[in-house]
């Protein structure tokens, strides 16, 4: 074949290139054809859970179990009375209908030795066990026990629960974590004055140890019962070393001082902590027949409150605020050998490089936390609220919408009330506590009305679920005349069915699609591919090719001709 | 699904006082006598109890500080069980040294399979040597004699606890766990065959492996690579070397 001369190419070259820049110029310049815009996709909402399952209706009324009286509690999921009256009058002295209803062991809480004589118990022994929730099972692929602060979301996590009895599941046919086994780790509530072991039996297979943080406690213990001078401070690097799997110990304290505190692990804190090994604190003011709820399981409403809460609030809150690191949690379900989920959480964790995707209050994150974290009121009332921080941030910013609350208590300490600051944003450091007093008088500063407020961390990103609005530590104050029988207050705005479903927090159904009913707003269709675009995409492929391919053979000819 | 109450084995007793098996109280246990109620109080009014309730007789359930066996049944026979065809006596033990010979298991039982005749009667011991929880929890019995389809003993701790049951005439596998969190998935889990069983149950430390195994940091693999690249390099040198020379030797067509 002949091959044509550099000169000719040339010519072709610059023929084509001038022909090609006129079509162009042509198209840019002509007045474009109207062409519709593809039309507004239809998205299918995925299977929509109950927003409120309302499986236990008749725990919301207050009501007596074995001579303990049980405030009401207007949530979708209340607290169980049962449960409440176990762990305020001692699992050893109970009813055994009330034992078995509550799901804990006979030793869990044992309450006995009223020193004083003021009609209390004031030997109090609490009995924990370390549980995982959402970790791995080498016999099935999804996680064990399940746990899920969100629809569909089920990080893993590591938790405190008062000893139970039998399964770590609700029942032989699901494998959902059974109501005990749950986030946070419980509120523990004890009289100032009582005598307080908690005995930590480790059921987990990594070490642990439980610090109490801001509760008064003695450093060394010379009489305990194990009989020997050691260590009761939680710190495994200078009070004693950590409770190995499968073994337990006991610490005692006798707390002299009120106030919210916290205990939490304190073995690997930047990880532990995370995990979930975090609870409230709360040492009450002695008084006589002063049956405190020793235990509140998820923290929330305090269904039987101390003697001197009674007297000055109508209702109380435990609210703990934690976040949650996706990825420290995955590390449980990667694995399921100790030794590898061991070495993935210390050495195999880097705690600067951590970011958080969920955001906590109460064990739940938005669309949960209105099932079981709703501040219900009435007019003119006063209500505690025991606020911490459990998360790793700088600080949180809890807002609450359409009241501004006083500061009674920081980190547990009474504040002079004429030192008491009236505020619409709380900020918590890591671990810092606030005692608030939410006065419903509407006068336009402490309440402006009546309504379904919100309860929110401020920092945006806690208002989402992994990004996703709405999700996070969001919650509601609700007056009564706003909330449904079934515990779900009357919302105004958007419907809530999206948020019920997993496939919206994997931003598989759009915002605004279930209530844009002139679908101007959601995602448009995709277009289909253009066969005009399509040839032009190959044409301009091929004479890429092609110059290619000619560049080469003219730089080949050149080298051959200049040897 | 509701929960079978026919297997109610005792009469409902919600306080039942057992002094013989009372535990070991400490010295301040001893309930002190209640202050007289001051007058103008609400009531009902809490109370310490006079005596320490230690254990609990309840549909199906004997609980006490030690533990828990459920749905015991040492007499109602299983509907293809004509009779009792014997008796025979488990011992189990629980705790965190029988997982030391399973490497990355953390608790298990002394043994991981055991084996009974159809029709016996089993009386089961469970030892826990761990201070923590632990089951043994069988699972598919028949529902009219066990509801919920179980036999379980829980113990509370270092302490032991026995319980009965009549196993049917079938040929099968009944599997066993603690089902205290991830218990089960660190090692123990278990399975009782009877007459022989039908097959084995996943994971059972020293029996059967898992469906979703861990992956383990591979070794040094330096010489076995080594090696195997160097006599494959021989191996394909030697081949290029004997296709050379057919390929210089002229065919015979193209003999001069």
């Amino acid at each position: 074949m002949k091959i044509p001369s550099r000169r000719t190419l040339t010519i072709v070259v610059v023929v084509v290139l001038v022909i090609a820049a006129g079509v162009a110029s042509w198209w840019w310049m002509r007045m474009p054809p109207y062409e519709p815009a593809p039309p507004t996709k239809e998205f299918a909402l995925g299977t929509v859970e109950p927003p409120c399952p309302d499986l236990h209706p008749s725990w919301r009324p207050s009501q007596v179990i074995d001579d303990v009286t049980i405030g009401e509690s207007l949530d979708c999921e209340p607290d169980n009375p049962a449960l409440v009256a176990a762990v305020v009058k001692g699992t050893n002295n109970v009813s055994h209908t009330t034992l078995m209803d509550s799901g804990l062991a006979m030793d869990a809480v044992v309450l006995e030795n009223d020193r004083d004589g003021d009609g209390d118990p004031d030997v109090v022994h609490i009995k924990l066990e370390v549980a995982e929730l959402n970790g791995r099972s080498p016999e099935v692929n999804f996680p064990v026990p399940t746990y899920s602060i969100a629809p569909g979301i089920q990080p893993g996590f590591w938790t405190f629960v008062p000893k139970p009895h039998g399964m770590a599941t609700k029942d032989i046919y699901s494998m959902a974590a059974s109501p005990l086994l749950r986030m946070p780790s419980p509120t523990i509530r004890v009289e100032a004055g009582d005598t307080v072991r908690v005995t930590l039996e480790n059921t987990h297979y990594l070490p642990h140890t439980i610090h109490f943080h801001g509760v008064d406690h003695p450093y060394f213990l010379d009489n305990p019962l194990h009989g020997e001078h050691r260590g009761n401070d939680g710190v495994p690097e200078t009070s004693h070393a950590a409770t190995l799997p499968g073994e337990s110990f006991t610490y005692e304290l006798t707390p002299r001082q009120t106030g919210t505190m916290l205990y939490h692990c304190h073995e690997q804190p930047p990880v532990h902590v995370m995990m979930g090994l975090m609870g409230i604190f709360v040492v009450e003011e002695n008084r006589p027949d002063n049956w405190v709820q020793t235990i509140n399981v998820g923290a929330g409403q305090v269904r039987h409150p101390a003697a001197a809460i009674k007297e000055r609030y109508a209702s109380e809150y435990d609210l703990l605020y934690q976040e949650v690191d996706r990825d420290l949690g995955d590390a449980i379900k990667a694995a399921n050998d100790p030794r590898l989920i061991g070495k993935a959480t210390t050495s195999g964790f880097d705690i600067t490089k951590a970011s958080s995707e969920y955001f906590l209050l109460n064990g739940y994150s938005f669309p949960y936390t209105i099932r079981d974290s709703l501040i219900v009121v009435e007019p003119n009332q006063k209500v505690k609220l025991r606020m911490a921080n459990g998360g790793d941030d700088r600080s949180i910013a809890i807002h609450t919408h359409g009241h501004k609350l006083a500061i009674t208590h920081y980190d547990g300490i009474e504040q002079n009330p004429s030192a008491w600051i009236t505020r619409d944003v709380f900020d918590l450091a890591p671990a810092q506590r606030l005692d608030l007093v939410l006065d419903t008088t509407d006068d336009g500063l402490h309440s402006y009305g009546q309504g379904v407020w919100m309860v929110h961390d401020h920092r945006e990103k806690a208002l989402t679920n992994d990004g996703v609005f709405p999700g996070g530590s969001m919650s509601l104050i609700v007056y009564k005349p706003y909330l449904r029988e079934n515990g779900l207050p009357t919302l105004h705005g958007v419907d809530l069915k999206p948020f019920f479903t997993k496939e919206f927090y994997q931003r598989k159904f759009p915002v605004w699609a279930s209530y844009d009913r002139d679908r101007m707003l959601v995602e448009p269709e995709s277009v289909p591919p253009s066969l005009m675009g399509a040839l032009s995409l190959a044409f301009l492929a091929g004479l890429a090719l092609g110059g290619v391919g000619l560049a080469g053979y003219h730089f080949g000819r050149t080298r051959r001709v200049g040897r | 699904m509701r929960r079978a109450r026919l297997a109610c084995l005792c009469a409902c007793l919600t306080v039942v006082l057992f002094p013989a098996c009372q535990q070991a109280a400490e010295e301040e246990a001893k309930p002190a006598a209640a202050a007289p109620p001051p007058a103008g109080q609400p009531t009902p009014k809490l109370r310490l109890p006079e005596g320490q309730h230690v254990h609990h007789q309840h549909e199906g359930m004997d609980m006490d500080l030690d533990g828990a066996v459920m749905n015991e049944n040492t007499e109602k026979l299983p509907q293809d069980c004509p009779k009792i065809a014997g008796d025979v006596e488990i011992t189990v033990k629980a705790g965190k040294k029988y997982a030391r010979q399973y490497p990355g298991k953390m608790f298990s039982y002394d043994r991981n399979e055991w084996e009974a005749g159809p029709c016996t009667r089993v009386k089961l011991t469970f030892i826990n040597e761990d201070p923590v929880r632990h089951q043994w929890m069988m699972h598919g019995l028949p529902m009219y004699l066990y509801p919920q389809a179980m036999f379980h003993i829980e113990v509370t701790g270092p302490a032991q606890k026995t319980g009965t049951f009549i196993l049917p005439s079938t040929k099968r596998t009944y599997f066993v766990h603690c089902d205290i969190a991830q218990h089960m998935e660190k090692g123990m889990k278990g399975q009782l065959k009877v007459a022989g069983g039908d097959g084995d149950l996943l994971s059972i430390p020293g029996i059967v492996g898992d469906r979703y195994p861990d992956r383990y940091e591979v070794g040094d693999w330096g010489w076995p690579v080594a090696l195997g690249a160097g006599f494959a390099g021989l191996l394909g040198a030697g081949l290029m070397f004997w296709f050379g020379r057919k390929a210089d030797q002229p065919g015979p067509s193209e003999a001069p």
